[in-house]
């Protein structure tokens, strides 16, 4: 089988050996795609960019050390013209805006990798952008809402973590009262009935990681 | 759902009155009454200085145990007053002053102020014994959400793309097909097993909505099984001033009210049930009631325990020092009560009021 073009080369970013290795072995079964190099966080991303200079990067989110969307930050800011998709497990809107604002190209959700990881490479490769149905419906309906603060994620993340008021208070230097203020408004912007539900919501929608 | 809403009520009760100085007044009553009563049953009875000592004791302890600062203080000084006024001066000769009085007097202090700090003390310790199994199992969930979501999770979808590379190796036919069928069901169960550990995550959250989601929970079950027979109606009240609960403690009396709920709603047949939640000082409890068909008791006492999630019920009451009761008749519905008592569901949470005077030092002393 003989490609008229080079093969199209591919770095695959995600600190999970076993999810590399599949992405390695559905990318080897293509004749027209070669995986050139992998990274398990982002500065190993970075370093291997630099590098092999590869066609299409696929970056995940979550990684120690320095996550996805700082990866691309650096990324992008040295190579302008970086392909990058993100793959990730969560729809929520909050970190699809902060992945296409570090410069994705392509958003990827792990469940339907399978299916779409090829086409998506293939696309993206070429110059096009892509966004799977879902997200984009998640990005629209919460186009025009109010976005937190970063006090007010601060303040989310503590209330996840299972503190109250007054260690929230403690933890951020700042009165229980503020904390209060705090809360009404990220329930108000979140449309939450209650801390629950807020963090339920701020999980789904990709506002704090788990 | 407009018909659910409608048989759902939700109210809130003045709760019992707030620990305040009428009962600290009740509690010092009490310690002066039983005083009193011990004095004149000695009299009366000529009992030994020794017996009576150790009859005064007790109420002073037992007052100290339950009574704010100031009337146990007053308490045990008038027990002194009423040692040395009738009896100590059995110790010496009539009218004589005698250094045994003063040491006999304050021999009584220090003893009954030494066991009212030792039992408090072991209170202290089971409390905080509790609170840190809480905060353990507390971090422990974090910790499974956690940990599955970052490996086991992405494992498998890193074997899903395993198995998709050898789908697209095969040629088409019935096991091609027989795969992707398999692969597809794989993806729900990926999606199951990631709803789940949100929840398990979200369950950590600190909230004193346990109203709401008792509240939430009985229109659920209200609405499932509506579908099947005649109408029930939910009723949820709450009395007191709701507080904030430890997570795990919220989360325990959540699922054994579900489980309580779940018997009332599917297998009663009951066309009333309630839940009421009370939020008292001293004691924090939450009863679910229905008009049903009952349970043989025999059934409730054991036997057959693990029917009906009993067993879970009582193992996790007892998991957050909680007392539980059922009572039941067959024909004369059910009532399952929890108690947790005060100390342990506030303790565990940092909202709560403890000791008034030392509570406010505590508080001035971090403001500064």
């Amino acid at each position: 089988m003989s490609a008229d073009r080079a093969p199209i080369r591919i770095l695959s970013v995600d600190d999970h050996p076993l999810l590399r290795e599949g992405v390695a072995a559905l990318l080897a079964s293509q004749a027209d795609m070669t995986l050139v190099a992998e990274a398990s966080n982002g500065r190993e991303a970075l370093e291997q960019f630099r590098k092999h200079r590869p066609d299409v990067t696929l970056m995940d989110l979550q990684m120690p050390e320095m996550n996805g969307v700082d990866a691309m930050i650096a990324i992008c800011g040295e190579f302008p013209g970086a392909r990058i998709i993100v793959l990730t497990t969560y729809t929520g809107d909050v970190q699809v805006l902060r992945a296409l604002k570090a410069g994705a190209r392509a958003y990827l959700l792990k469940g339907l990798l399978r299916k779409e990881l090829l086409e998506t490479i293939r696309l993206v490769h070429a110059g096009q952008k892509r966004m799977p149905p879902e997200v984009a419906t998640e990005l629209a309906e919460h186009a025009t809402d109010d976005a937190l603060s970063l006090r007010e994620i601060e303040v989310l993340r503590l209330i996840s973590g299972g503190n109250a008021n007054k260690e929230i208070a403690a933890q951020l230097s700042i009165t229980e009262e503020t904390v209060k203020g705090h809360i009404k408004n990220i329930l108000a912007k979140l449309g939450a009935n209650d801390r629950t539900h807020a963090v339920t919501i701020g999980l789904k929608r990709g506002i704090i990681d788990l | 759902m407009s018909t659910a809403r409608d048989k759902l009520i939700v109210e809130t009760l003045p709760g019992p009155s707030r620990r305040g100085h009428w009962y600290a007044a009740a509690q010092f009553l009490f310690g002066i009454i039983a005083l009193a009563l011990i004095t004149f049953a000695a009299v009366r009875l000529r009992l030994q200085p020794g017996t009576i000592s150790l009859l005064y004791l007790i109420v002073v302890v037992f007052v100290s145990l339950r009574a704010p600062f100031v009337s146990s203080i007053a308490v045990s000084l008038i027990a002194v007053f009423f040692l040395n006024l009738f009896f100590l001066p059995l110790f010496s000769s009539l009218g004589e002053k005698n250094p045994l009085d003063i040491v006999a007097t304050v021999v009584f202090m220090i003893t009954a102020w030494v066991i009212t700090a030792m039992v408090a003390r072991v209170r202290k310790l089971t409390e905080a014994q509790l609170t840190l199994r809480f905060e353990e199992r507390l971090a422990e969930r974090t910790r499974i959400a956690r940990e599955l979501h970052d490996t086991l999770l992405q494992s498998f979808q890193g074997l899903m793309l395993h198995f998709q590379t050898v789908h697209d190796l095969l040629p088409p036919g019935n096991a091609k097909e027989a795969l992707e069928k398999a692969l597809d069901r794989a993806d729900q169960a990926i999606v199951e097993g990631r709803g789940a550990i949100q929840n398990l995550r979200s369950s950590t959250t600190l909230t004193n909505e346990l109203a709401q989601a008792i509240t939430a929970l009985g229109e659920e079950l209200g609405v499932a099984h509506d579908g099947e027979r005649g109408s029930t109606a939910f009723h949820v009240s709450i009395e007191g001033r709701p507080r904030e609960l430890h997570p795990i403690l919220r989360d325990d009396i959540y699922r054994i009210a579900r489980e309580a709920l779940r018997n009332a709603f599917h297998h009663a047949q009951a066309r009333k049930i309630e839940a009421e939640i009370t939020y008292g000082d001293r004691l924090l409890r939450l009863r679910v009631r229905d008009d049903g068909t009952g349970v043989d008791p025999k059934l409730l006492d054991g036997g057959r325990d693990g029917h009906w999630g009993l067993a879970g019920m009582r193992e996790r009451s007892e998991q957050i020092g909680a007392q539980l009761d059922i009572w039941s008749e067959v024909g004369a519905g059910t009532e399952v009560e929890l108690r947790i008592p005060g100390s342990i569901a506030y303790a565990a949470s940092p909202d709560r009021s403890g000791f008034r005077i030392f509570r406010k030092k505590k508080e001035t002393a971090n403001e500064r």
